[in-house]
């Protein structure tokens, strides 16, 4: 029995909890809302999706909006969860939290570049308080993209950001992502070498998969819109996938057109996972979540990987819900909203 | 237990009172800042704040104040002094006693700052711009000196007509990307330094100049850190290293010199500067709070929270100020789960230094039990009988004791580990590993020591009865933890509380009865055990049919059962492993006296008494830094695995009361 890890605890309430969550019937619900603030009711009454709404008040609703409610979900399950783990596996659970900290520290990067306030930008936060590795109320006492690397000097997020400019910030939003995501990743890779043989193999599995779809949507986006040259393509992508090493990565960024490009992706992970859509119909998000959905669907596991794919799964349904959200804010057709869903009901 | 009952308070006051109130309370070192009263709805500071002021409108006494005019703290001046003490060289440190002398206003202050800065300001400041230089030609320096061929004449490439270089630092996994890409980049692609000391290393870059463009954005997408080498140090890196000695040398000379002609007004301005650091820094401290304060037209509010013995004490520094105000108080019971109150530890001298151990675990929350009384006897035996032997023991007493200055409450831990050692060491009839068989002079109630045949059984069954002792405590611990919270669900019928309990114990009882220790009927711990597991199964449905609460199943009864039947088998394997986690301890009580007879037996191989007694002193020198290590670390994981999961949570937030640091 692994000392570090609540196996079977997490394991029962992971699939009591994927229950609560997709439940078929909740979900007609709430594409079937005529307004936000049915809506936001019909969230509340899912037991799983209704956490996130704890300790919104009232007069908090008004500021924040429900997307980012929604998004707090997936920090909240992974504080859960990180009760039933200890030693190296609460810290290789913890490293998914950093996804949050990027959200966030992007979001404060974004304003600053756009010399926009800083005001009341914490009510879009999304980060774990309980577990953050940065001090929150220092960056937003900030005034300039500069001085907000320099408070980040120490952190696994500096490297990648050191020589970053506001005129960067403005010209190449991308690179805090990709450099942010990169730094993600080493420390995701770090914690998953100190689990046992069989969780790290999971783990590796798991996390190779989601940087690959990864990889896949930012060649997508910088193919389609970024003016950039297929080197910084490469450059920006990350590394440690499963199905994409080095060669398969310069292939893909040196696609001579979107077919190619969609070609290449299905001799690679062998598997159309664009779905014989033309390029105009695609949504990047869609599709790779749909992949992901489906792989996870079908995989099972009886160690770590149980509670990676929770956390994925996770990431699957925010975005989904954020697509109710906008579906329901801009009157969608519900039909056609549902197939913009990867979650099939 | 030992957890200090804290208050809640509202100070409500005029904002023409604000800063004197706010002053006090940072001297008084009592009141620890609230930052989690606005999320409950029992606290509503606004409201407060509206009612006191309509009870003094009409008074002349007050004018619309507007918060914006809360000055937003001095980090300007105090940087000032910084600056002024580092180039002086002098050292400055936080003192409340400076700013208690006198009346030593904060304009005084600023006055007196600028004055120091016009006298000695220019000087000082030339010293610290020539530190910074310094600094920086020394990080060049190290950068110029990692370029492998010192021979190499940039001055040459400089002036080439159709190609461009760049001279920067990559790290290792940028270098890979560009690496593996290497055939589709336009330019080439030195390494010519190996830097010390950093991830990072030095490489030169060759492009044809028509691709700059290209080549500079390839260069930030790889985080390309530019070495620009000012055009003064042209020539080979060696002559460059020569140039920046030498312009170091005098830099340093010059910040002698400028040094020397301030020597007269250091001492002079050595207390005045410290004076003036403690006053900005003060007023920073109060801005702080300003900030965290809630506003009406005419007053602030403020929550604290405060120990219950030191309320008075608080009421009365405000009192002395002004009799405008208000104080009101709210225990944490009244507030509610929403707002956490923060912990501080009262425990007596004995127990004191064992909350570093609680702490490393986590610090227990306001409404939980502390468990560093239980925590400190239950260590100091689980050491004492892992590890008894007068002399080693004494060891360890006697280090405590003089490292107490140094190490603090680690030294009061092993002053006392020390002393348990030795209590047990007259047990076991040990000292320095010798036993009655070499000095019958030592009382011992184990007769023939722990490796006696006889002895052994007797040695690994006590140590399960010191775990069974000790976990019936930590049940009932975590069923009071439980019953204080009001969760009877887990208090009474969970795998922590009164029937986890009544499973545990059957459980021993059921495996005694097995091996015939004590002839009971197998069939009575038996039953037991069945109905105790069949409770915890079924804990949320009995304790909703108790407390009268519907429905049975709070989440439907489908999941519930699959849930909680897993979590049974968990409590199973759990305590199965609880119980022969103890074994250790009297395994190591055996280990100890094994590895001294290795010892013994190797000192006895030796020719002289000299040698003899050398292998001796090795062993024990080995013994007390190496075992001693091992069985600390056992007793810490016996508490921290085996006994605080049963009844320790440990979500704490710690007591910090406001003060100047």
């Amino acid at each position: 029995m692994n000392p570090n890890m609540a196996f079977y605890a997490v394991n029962t309430k992971i699939v009591t909890k994927k229950g609560r969550i997709l439940n078929s019937r909740d979900w007609e619900k709430f594409i079937e809302c005529n307004s936000i603030e049915q809506l936001a009711d019909k969230f509340k009454d899912n037991i799983e999706i209704g956490k996130a709404f704890e300790g919104v008040t009232v007069s908090d609703s008004f500021r924040v909006n429900l997307e980012t409610v929604i998004s707090r979900l997936r920090k909240i399950e992974i504080e859960n969860m990180l009760h039933y783990f200890s030693g190296n596996y609460k810290d290789f659970l913890k490293s998914f939290l950093l996804e949050e900290e990027i959200h966030d520290l992007s979001l404060i990067i974004r304003m600053l570049s756009r010399e926009e306030s800083l005001e009341g930008i914490d009510d879009r936060f999304i980060h774990s308080e309980l577990y953050t590795s940065l001090n929150f109320d220092e960056l937003l006492a900030v005034k300039s993209v500069e001085q907000l690397i320099n408070k980040l000097k120490g952190t696994i997020y500096y490297d990648g950001l050191k020589n970053f400019t506001r005129d960067d910030a403005l010209s190449r939003e991308f690179h805090v992502e990709m450099k942010l995501y990169v730094a993600l990743y080493k420390s995701m890779y770090e914690a998953a070498e100190k689990l046992g043989k069989e969780d790290k193999r999971a783990a590796r599995d798991l996390i190779g998969l989601r940087i690959d779809l990864l990889n896949v949507q930012w060649i997508y986006r910088a193919l389609k819109y970024y003016k950039i040259s297929p080197e910084e393509m490469f450059i920006y992508s990350l590394e440690g996938g499963s199905h994409f090493g080095y060669k398969e990565l310069k292939n893909l960024c040196y696609s001579k057109s979107m077919d190619e490009f969609i070609k290449l992706i299905g001799g690679y992970l062998k598997y159309d996972i664009f779905n014989d859509l033309n390029d105009a119909e695609i949504d990047i998000n869609s599709v790779i979540d749909s992949y992901m959905y489906n792989y996870l669907k079908n995989k099972h596991y009886h160690n770590i990987g149980t509670a990676i794919s929770f956390i994925y799964l996770i990431d699957i349904v925010i975005n989904d819900l954020t697509s109710i959200i906008e579906g329901i804010q801009y009157d969608v057709p519900r039909e056609e909203l549902k197939g913009y869903l990867s979650y099939k009901m | 237990m030992a957890i200090e009952k804290m208050v809640l308070l509202k100070i409500i006051g005029s904002l023409d009172n604000m800063h004197s109130i706010l002053k006090e309370l940072i001297f008084c070192e009592n009141a620890h800042l609230n930052l989690n009263v606005e999320n409950s709805s029992v606290y509503n500071n606004y409201l407060a704040v509206h009612q006191y002021e309509s009870e003094i409108i009409g008074s002349p006494l007050y004018h619309a104040a507007i918060p914006d005019n809360i000055h937003g703290g001095c980090g300007d001046c105090l940087n000032s002094v910084e600056e002024l003490s580092q180039g002086m060289g002098i050292k400055l440190k936080i003192d409340k006693e400076l700013l208690l002398e006198g009346n030593y206003s904060f304009e005084q202050a600023k006055n007196d700052l600028s004055a120091i800065q016009s006298a000695i300001g220019g000087k000082v400041k030339e010293i610290n711009d020539k530190k910074q230089q310094i600094r920086e030609l020394q990080d060049l320096r190290e950068k110029i000196d990692s370029i492998v061929d010192k021979d190499m004449n940039f001055s040459k490439i400089a002036n080439l007509n159709y190609f461009d270089y760049e001279l920067g630092l990559l790290s290792k996994e940028n270098r890979m990307r560009l690496k593996k890409n290497y055939e589709n980049l336009s330019a080439i692609v030195l390494k010519i330094g190996i830097v010390k000391v950093s991830s990072e290393n030095l490489y030169m870059i060759i492009y044809p100049r028509q691709y700059k463009d290209e080549i500079e954005n390839i260069l930030k997408s790889l985080s390309w850190n530019r070495l620009a080498i000012p055009n003064e140090y042209l020539g080979t890196p060696a002559d460059n290293l020569h140039q920046i000695d030498s312009k170091i040398e005098s830099l340093q000379s010059d910040i002698n010199s400028l040094i020397a002609s301030v020597e007269d007004e250091k001492e002079a301005d050595k207390k005045e500067l410290n004076k003036i650091y403690n006053v900005f820094k003060l007023e920073d401290k109060i801005a702080e709070l300003e900030q965290k304060a809630d506003f009406g037209n005419n007053a602030f509010a403020l929550d604290v929270w405060v120990k219950e013995s030191d309320k008075k004490k608080v009421e009365k520094v405000i009192a002395e100020i002004t009799d405008k105000y208000k104080i009101s108080e709210k225990t944490p019971e009244d507030l509610g789960d929403d707002v956490i109150a923060p912990t501080k530890l009262k425990n007596n001298w004995f127990s004191k230094p064992f909350e570093m151990i609680v702490k490393m675990y986590g610090l227990p929350s306001y409404d939980e039990l502390d468990p560093t009384p239980f925590l400190a006897v239950t260590f100091c035996l689980a050491f004492g009988i892992m590890f008894g032997d007068i002399g080693q023991g004494f060891i360890y007493l006697l280090a405590g004791l003089l490292l107490r200055k140094k190490l603090g409450d680690a030294a009061g831990i092993a002053v006392r580990l020390g002393a348990s050692s030795m209590i047990f060491g007259c047990v076991y009839g040990s000292f320095f590993g010798l036993e009655k068989e070499q000095l019958p002079w030592l009382p011992g109630l184990v007769e023939g020591g722990p490796l006696t045949p006889e002895n052994i059984p007797m040695i690994l069954v006590a140590g399960i009865v010191f775990g069974v002792l000790v976990l019936t405590l930590s049940y009932a611990l975590g069923t009071a933890n439980s019953l204080k919270r009001g969760d009877i669900e887990e208090g009474v019928f969970g795998k922590n509380g009164i029937f986890g309990y009544l499973f545990f114990i059957s459980f021993i009882m059921t495996i005694v009865a097995l091996v015939g220790i004590i002839k009971i009927p197998m069939s009575l711990p038996l039953t037991i055990l069945l109905i105790s597991l069949a409770v915890l199964v079924l804990k949320q449905p009995i304790a909703n049919l108790v407390t009268g609460h519907r429905p049975l199943f709070n989440e439907g009864a489908g999941s519930y059962l699959t849930e909680s039947i897993f979590e049974a088998i968990e409590t199973i394997l759990g305590t199965l492993s609880n119980s022969i986690s103890f074994v250790r301890v009297g395994a190591f009580a055996l280990n100890h006296a094994g590895l001294f007879l290795a010892f013994m037996v190797m000192s006895k191989m030796m020719p002289n008494i000299f040698l003899q007694i050398l292998i001796l002193v090795i062993g024990n020198i080995l013994i007390l830094v190496l075992e001693g290590l091992v069985v600390l670390i056992q007793s810490l994981r016996l508490h921290y695995y085996e006994m605080f999961g049963k009844y320790f949570k440990g979500g704490g937030v710690a007591f910090k009361p406001i003060n100047l640091n």
